[in-house]
């Protein structure tokens, strides 16, 4: 017995000792106060954890100091300090729909934890004054799967968005938009400013500000409640709406200056390189010295800049370059009753372009309003209104390009002639239409596009029978873009026509009708269930006018209304419609075993007759691990679910009207009307489909390590393909549903907390895709501009002559004559194209970063980054031509590169006027370049002023600066474009990406 | 009161449901009418056959391309050092991947296939229309002779290329078929098709063109393509025949000395038998012909001395050279400006009485009759009034009218195929190329079958040397 109490008493000493401890017990109730079984109860930063039992109580030691964390699905987790208690009760919250346990999914919201499916979301903080003209240029970096290009850097340009690789050949690749649930109009719809699609974008219209969450569904559990539009994934948009309480005022404002993002960019010749190479080009090709020199004061009349008085020596590229401004401005209000919540925002954002005469300006507003008429019927309403306009310029391989012909026309010119005016007298001996980029940008041209859209959505829910609620909700998209364009009567496009003009309207109307019935029930208390049923009609209406005009009685006039000759005009109507049925159920066993099921049934006028109907469906499985109890209290691991998915989504996106044999009309003859067959009819012709499947497994470890890594595979069949045809049957191809296409890979996501402490935290996220795409079916392989699509390939595998270099004897250029790469020659009809085995399709990419909180100071930098896509620099051959066109100027590389004797090391060719060596042929790996990048995509240092707020009486007061793009490391030395290019990997004298160093101050009233 | 809502839902779906009718998924396209309601009227008629007088002017056919393709491989061109458009065929270094090729095989194609589609139009029309559908029929066999006939010349040897015309000439398809794959006929058979087609139009044709002016075909205008495909095929009696037939028609005149400068610069002369209409508003703007040789345009290619020379001071065609100061050396000193438009509004004169007095004058000399003399006379004098008339006779006539018409059709596409007729060499005194001297025969005098073609159809034969 003393034993036995001494024994005690050292045990209660070394107790006492070593922690001080004791039991703690409780009880966790939900929010209506009933008991939470299986509830998590953990120690936080240990592993010391236990759970509720039937009555939601449970017992664990803890010391006076620690910190006691209460978890469970559904709810918004709770932390209590133990101080001297020995009980603690705790009621939990559920959580808010915002608050990010619950996000939104197709046609409704879902709990985290019950998700089967893969998503990915981004929140309204990652969007808010970002000094961007759109919200999708955030997305990238943020999402793995997702890859998103601005194909063009300029602002208002339109963004490329790939979600899990490429799932189409010749239809769309692009993810349906939903904005609060209607499916939107995204990409370029602009008619004449649209640069192949480059340059506008109809989403821009919207206010990033008014975002409150994106969610990216990416699999088919997710998607296919979208049936025929799911294909490509789905971007959902989540505008903010009001919130019960006092109205929160805030006001956000950013001023920022615009730079080139690149710092490598080509620099072109001052006028002593320009002559020198001049005079090279023509003794190259056997001309005298003599000869040459007189070519040279024969050509160029203006040798002596009027403006200053001194020789010619004009920088195009810095005439057209400047420093551009960034304004930012945000006011929104927010609040409400139980009654009536508001949420009201107005907008003005302006952006100018590195490039003179480029720039984009919006004002947007919106109002969403929910009102509670009773405790069964509730309306909202949402309505937004943009209104933006972008001042651009043409892009390509156009003369009138000033990113192209600012490195071809010579430093001998001029930019203002003797009379002041901008030049226009080298039309008379510079061949190339007398363009003049800063006459051009700076008023002379114009090209504009305004555009102005109003979204309204509007539903009513009704809650009846306890359980069911049925919603009916009328949509409607209105988009109104106008474009013009001028080109001025003395120098340019226009010169030959007295000036001329041109002006484009579009209309585009969509509507939406969806009405859902949804009914949740839990039986007993381990079964729950939700069943959803619905049906969606959509009707797109597209209207267009174009008119031209030409031969104008000034530069200042430039609407149609001033040309005296030559009026065309024309009209379009486009449509198409679709009508679906959809359901999906839910169910899930104690929250533990998940299961989701969904179809959807999907006709359109977009289909052929004999296909007029197609049906999509999906399955997705998950399992609660940490719900068992074999994890349950294992401490380290918190939370981890297992989920798969398999399914069938579709794509629509294949023109309006492809199944049906066409005559076109437009051939018009001697001001008579024509028409003339068109297209080939195919009845059988239908959408896409894809088959997806879908792994994942979610964990959260020791509350600090977050993560995801999935595993997906895409296979797209039926895929729409242009099946090339013998031209004597008068067409070159017959569109079929032949070709597949497998996209499969990795996706990995974590996010870190790595230090937490009252004053500092620091938080690390980082995410990996890799993604392997192959051409799975194809008739036949076929080349298609750079690549060559091949089964067994990737489809944008490059398929190139290879370049050999320059033969250092003669500077000749060199390629390899085949594959083996073993022999050289000069002649490029002795060389063929082969495969690379490099491909636009980057090996990995994704995004990191890293946020640190000191105490009144934020640090949040994200980095994106890609690696292994190369690009092809289509206008290479026309700015590295070596001399081929007489007398177009290069860049300084290409000066300081050329082949000269004795030079060993020259990368490019003998400059010769009149090249005929053919060393700048199209297709070939010389204009190839590895595009693997890193780059700062953001870097904020925000400074909280809440003592100032409170001086000044006010709530809150922030400020910060924020670098966008401000560091770009690229993996090859040479590559002088933007590595950010369009998904296909072809560079074609575009704007490269903008860097903008911004500060911002943020007030809440 | 929830009875009440659920009424209303009911009739809420109902509606939605109501709206899902097959006719709401059934829309017609606006800019475009199915195949089957494109060819029921004699207004489609008309449109059809507009369709394909367009797909003529297009920059890869009547436009540019078909015109200046053969003219830069010839000896009366020469580039200059920023051509870049057709270059490869100047240098003789085109492939089968090249563009040109494959978008004037393309646009001829496409031009068979329309019609094709109207010559196999099976339609009743109202019995007051059937003149007017027998006219437009008419022109839609004597084009498909010409389209045919232009493409053998471009993509085949000529037609004495092989004693016997055996040699590879172009597939004849006379209606559409989808998975048509066919392969080549000999050049005699095309040239029979083209007779054949040209024939019978002909005799469907009535002579008022629909356009009331030359940019259509009418009968006589038929006749003067039927005589230009019998010259090519060496047929001199027929070419002479039909030649007479149009200058005895009473329908044209040659332009006067005074007028002939100024006839280039607008539309329609009195000696216009078929042109193709650019107008104001439809015109190939920065594409055009002329505009590959004018300053104001790209001013790709420029005239060898070698043919300006040829023209007397006193030739009034001299004006169709213009000097340029800002040419040096070889390229110097003149610039062409046979086709002045800047807006690329001169019409293409695809056939007019010069030429078919040309045809009939190298026709006689080829049989022995002197009187040829009489038709080069008309020619060479209406151009230079000073000039002595001919009074060569035997292989020297024939030189005489070669020559003449050298000096008339030059830059309308037709002298590389005079050389190849007579079997010459292509030979560049002043050449600004790096190839100046192309023997005959030769395999690149033709484009290549495009690679694509070759890719989508097993039986089609390439043309050798590409």
């Amino acid at each position: 017995m003393r034993k036995m109490l001494l024994s005690l008493a050292a045990l209660l000493l070394a107790w006492g000792a070593f922690a001080q401890t004791r039991t703690i017990t409780g009880r966790v109730l939900d929010d209506t106060g009933q008991p939470l079984p299986q509830a998590t109860v953990l120690i936080k930063g240990t592993l010391n954890g236990t759970s509720t039992d039937l009555d939601g109580r449970y017992t664990i030691d803890a010391a006076n100091n620690d910190v006691i964390i209460f978890r469970f699905v559904g709810f918004v987790t709770k932390e209590e300090r133990v101080g001297n208690r020995t009980v603690i009760n705790v009621q939990m919250e559920l959580a808010e729909s915002d608050a990010g346990e619950v996000i939104i999914v197709g046609y409704g919201t879902q709990k985290m934890e019950a998700i089967a499916g893969s998503v990915g979301t981004l929140d309204s903080k990652k969007l808010e004054q970002i000094p961007m003209t759109s919200f999708e240029q955030s997305l990238q970096g943020n999402v793995a799967g997702l890859q998103a290009t601005g194909i063009d850097g300029s602002p208002g340009a339109n963004q490329q968005i790939r979600i899990r690789g490429i799932g189409s050949i010749s239809a769309s690749s692009e993810p349906l938009y939903v904005v609060d649930g209607i499916p939107v109009q995204s990409g370029d719809i602009t008619q004449l400013n649209s640069n192949g699609g480059r340059s506008g974008n109809v989403m821009a219209s919207f206010n990033p500000n008014d975002i409150e969450s994106v969610t990216v569904l990416k699999d088919a559990a997710s998607t296919a409640i979208y049936g025929s539009r799911g294909a490509n994934g789905v971007i959902l948009i989540t505008t903010k709406s009001g919130k019960t309480g006092e109205a929160r005022i805030d006001l956000n404002t950013l001023v920022g200056f615009n730079s080139v993002a690149s710092s490598k960019l080509l620099q072109p010749l001052n006028a002593e390189q320009y002559t020198q190479l001049f005079i090279e080009g023509y003794t190259n090709r056997g001309v005298s010295l003599a000869d040459a020199q007189q070519n040279l004061t024969n050509r160029f009349q203006q040798l002596t800049d009027p403006v200053t008085g001194r020789p010619t020596d004009t920088n195009w590229l810095d005439a057209i370059t400047r420093t551009g401004v960034t304004q930012s401005y945000n006011m929104s209000a927010r609040g409400g009753t139980d009654k009536l919540k508001y949420f009201f925002s107005g907008g003005y954002f302006d952006q100018e372009s590195h490039i003179i005469g480029s720039d984009f300006e919006r004002i947007s507003g919106r109002v969403n309003l929910d009102f509670k008429a009773s405790d069964n019927i509730s309306f909202t309403n949402n309505l937004s209104v943009g209104s933006f306009d972008q001042n651009g310029f043409v892009d390509g391989s156009a003369w009138a390009n000033p990113l192209y012909n600012a490195y071809l026309l010579s430093p001998l010119i001029p930019i203002r002639d003797a009379q002041g005016r901008f030049n226009a007298d080298h039309k008379n001996y510079f061949p190339m239409g007398g363009n003049n980029p800063v006459g051009a940008l700076s008023g002379d041209d114009s090209r504009l596009t305004e555009q102005m859209r109003v979204t309204d959505n509007f539903s009513v829910n009704v809650k009846f029978a306890n359980d069911f609620l049925f919603r009916s909700q009328w949509n409607f998209d209105v988009i109104q873009i106008n474009e013009s364009q001028y080109k001025n009567r003395r120098y340019g496009d226009g010169r030959n026509s007295g000036g001329y003009a041109q002006v484009s309207t579009l209309q585009d109307r969509n509507w939406v009708g969806t009405q859902t019935l949804q009914y949740t029930k839990t039986f007993g208390s381990d079964h729950n269930f939700d069943a959803l049923l619905g049906y969606e009609a959509q009707k797109s209406i597209r209207k267009t006018t174009y008119g031209y005009g030409q031969e104008f009685p000034n530069d200042k006039l430039r609407t149609l209304a001033s040309a005296a000759a030559a009026y065309s005009a024309s009209s379009t109507i486009t449509e198409y419609t679709f009508a679906s049925m959809f359901s999906r159920f839910n169910y899930d066993f104690r929250e533990k075993y998940f299961a989701t099921a969904s179809i959807r049934r999907d006709g359109s006028s977009r289909f052929g007759a004999d296909n007029r109907w197609g049906t999509f469906y999906s399955i997705g499985l998950a399992w609660a691990l940490t719900e068992e109890s074999f994890l349950q209290n294992s401490g380290i691991i918190n939370y981890m679910k297992l989920r798969t998915s398999y399914g069938v989504t579709g794509n629509a996106g294949i023109g309006n009207f492809p199944s049906v044999g066409l005559y076109g009309y437009g051939r018009d003859y001697d001001g008579q009307p024509g028409g003339e067959p068109t297209q080939i009819a195919n009845p059988a012709l239908t959408w896409e489909s894809q088959t997806n499947f879908n792994i994942g497994l979610d964990f959260n470890l020791m509350d600090k390590l977050d993560g995801t890594v999935e595993y997906f595979s895409r296979v797209s069949e039926d895929l729409i393909l242009s099946v090339p045809i013998s031209m004597t049957t008068g067409f070159s191809s017959l569109t079929q549903n032949f070709g597949e296409m497998k996209n499969s890979g990795w996706e990995f996501s974590l996010n870190y907390a790595a230090y937490t402490s009252s004053d500092l935290s620091v938080n690390v996220g980082f995410n990996i895709t890799k993604l392997k795409n192959r051409l799975t079916k194809l008739n036949e392989p076929y080349t298609d501009g750079t690549k060559r699509r091949e089964e067994g390939r990737d489809y944008q595998a490059y398929y190139l002559f290879g370049w050999a270099g320059v033969d250092q004897s003669n500077g000749d250029p060199l390629f390899y004559t085949d594959e083996t790469e073993s022999e050289v020659t000069n002649d490029i009809n002795q060389a063929q194209r082969y495969f690379q085995d490099k491909s636009a399709t980057p090996d990995f990419f994704g995004g990191f970063n890293i946020e640190v909180a000191y105490k009144k100071f934020t640090l949040n930098t994200q980095f994106n980054y890609s690696y292994g896509n190369y690009i092809y620099d289509a206008n290479g051959r026309f700015i590295h031509g070596d001399g081929r066109l007489t007398p177009r100027s290069t860049t300084v590389w290409a000066f300081e590169n050329r082949w000269v004797p004795g030079k060993t090391d020259a990368k490019l060719p003998q400059h010769v006027w009149g090249d005929t060596k053919g060393g700048q042929a199209a297709n070939s790996t010389r204009y190839l370049h590895d595009a693997s990048y890193i780059r700062l995509r953001n870097v904020t240092l925000a400074y909280d002023l809440s003592s100032v707020a409170t001086m000044m009486k006010i709530r809150s007061l922030r400020a910060y600066v924020r670098g966008t793009n401000l560091l770009t490391i690229t993996r090859e030395k040479d590559l002088f474009l933007d590595p950010e290019q369009a998904i296909n990997g072809v560079a074609g004298g575009l704007t490269p990406a903008i860097k903008t160093v911004s500060i911002g101050v943020d007030f809440g009233f | 009161m929830k009875l009440i809502y659920k009424i209303n839902i009911a009739a809420f779906l109902l509606l939605a449901v109501a709206a899902c009718s097959d006719e709401f998924l059934e829309l017609t396209p606006h800019q475009s009418v199915s195949n089957e309601q494109a060819l029921t009227t004699i207004d489609d008629y008309n449109s059809s056959i507009t369709a394909v007088y367009n797909g003529l002017s297009s920059a890869n056919y009547y436009g540019r391309y078909f015109l200046l393709v053969p003219d830069v491989m010839s000896d009366d061109v020469k580039q200059h050092p920023s051509a870049n458009r057709a270059k490869d065929y100047a240098e003789y270094i085109a492939t089968v991947g090249d563009g040109i090729a494959l978008g004037m095989w393309q646009e001829m194609w496409q031009n068979i296939n329309a019609l094709n589609a109207i010559i196999n139009a099976d339609v009743e029309l109202p019995a007051a229309v059937e003149a007017d559908r027998n006219h437009i029929v008419g022109e839609a066999y004597a084009l498909r002779g010409l389209v045919y006939f232009d493409m053998v010349r471009m993509f085949a040897q000529h037609y004495t290329y092989t004693s016997d015309a055996s040699h590879l000439g172009v597939p004849l398809v006379l209606e559409f078929d989808q998975f048509n794959e066919p392969s080549r006929n000999t050049v005699e058979e095309v040239y029979n098709q083209i007779i054949a087609d040209m024939n019978q139009g002909i005799s469907m044709l009535s002579n008022n063109p629909r356009t009331g002016r030359t940019s259509t075909l009418n009968n006589t205008a038929a006749k003067a393509l039927l005589a230009r495909v019998y010259l090519y095929k060496e047929d001199w009696a027929n070419a002479e025949a039909l030649a007479t037939e149009v200058i005895n028609s009473g329908e044209y005149t040659l332009v006067s000395n005074g007028n002939y400068l100024s006839s280039w610069s607008s539309d329609y002369s009195s000696e216009s038998i078929f042109e193709i209409a650019m107008t104001e508003n439809d015109n190939r703007g920065s594409d055009a012909l002329g505009r590959m040789y004018i300053v104001e345009g790209y001013g790709d290619y420029l005239p060898s001395n070698d043919v300006v020379s040829l023209y007397s001071n006193d030739d009034v065609r001299r004006g169709w050279f213009k000097e340029d100061n800002f040419l040096t050396g070889d390229y110097a000193p003149y610039r062409v400006n046979k086709y002045p438009s800047i807006n690329g509004t001169d019409n293409t004169k695809v056939i007019r009485l010069s030429e078919v007095y040309l045809i009939r004058a190298e026709a006689k000399a080829n049989q022995g009759d002197n009187t040829a003399q009489a038709d080069v006379n008309a020619i060479r004098q209406r151009a230079d009034a000073t000039a002595p008339p001919v009074t060569a006779v035997g292989p020297a006539l024939l030189d005489e009218v070669l020559l003449e018409r050298r000096k008339e059709l030059a830059f309308e596409g037709q002298r590389l195929w005079d050389l190849m007729r007579y079997k010459q060499d292509v030979v560049r005194n002043q050449c600004t190329s790096s190839i100046c001297t192309i023997n005959y025969p030769n395999n690149r005098f033709i484009l290549p079958i495009p690679e694509a073609e070759l890719d989508a159809n097993p039986n089609m034969q390439p043309n050798p040397g590409y």
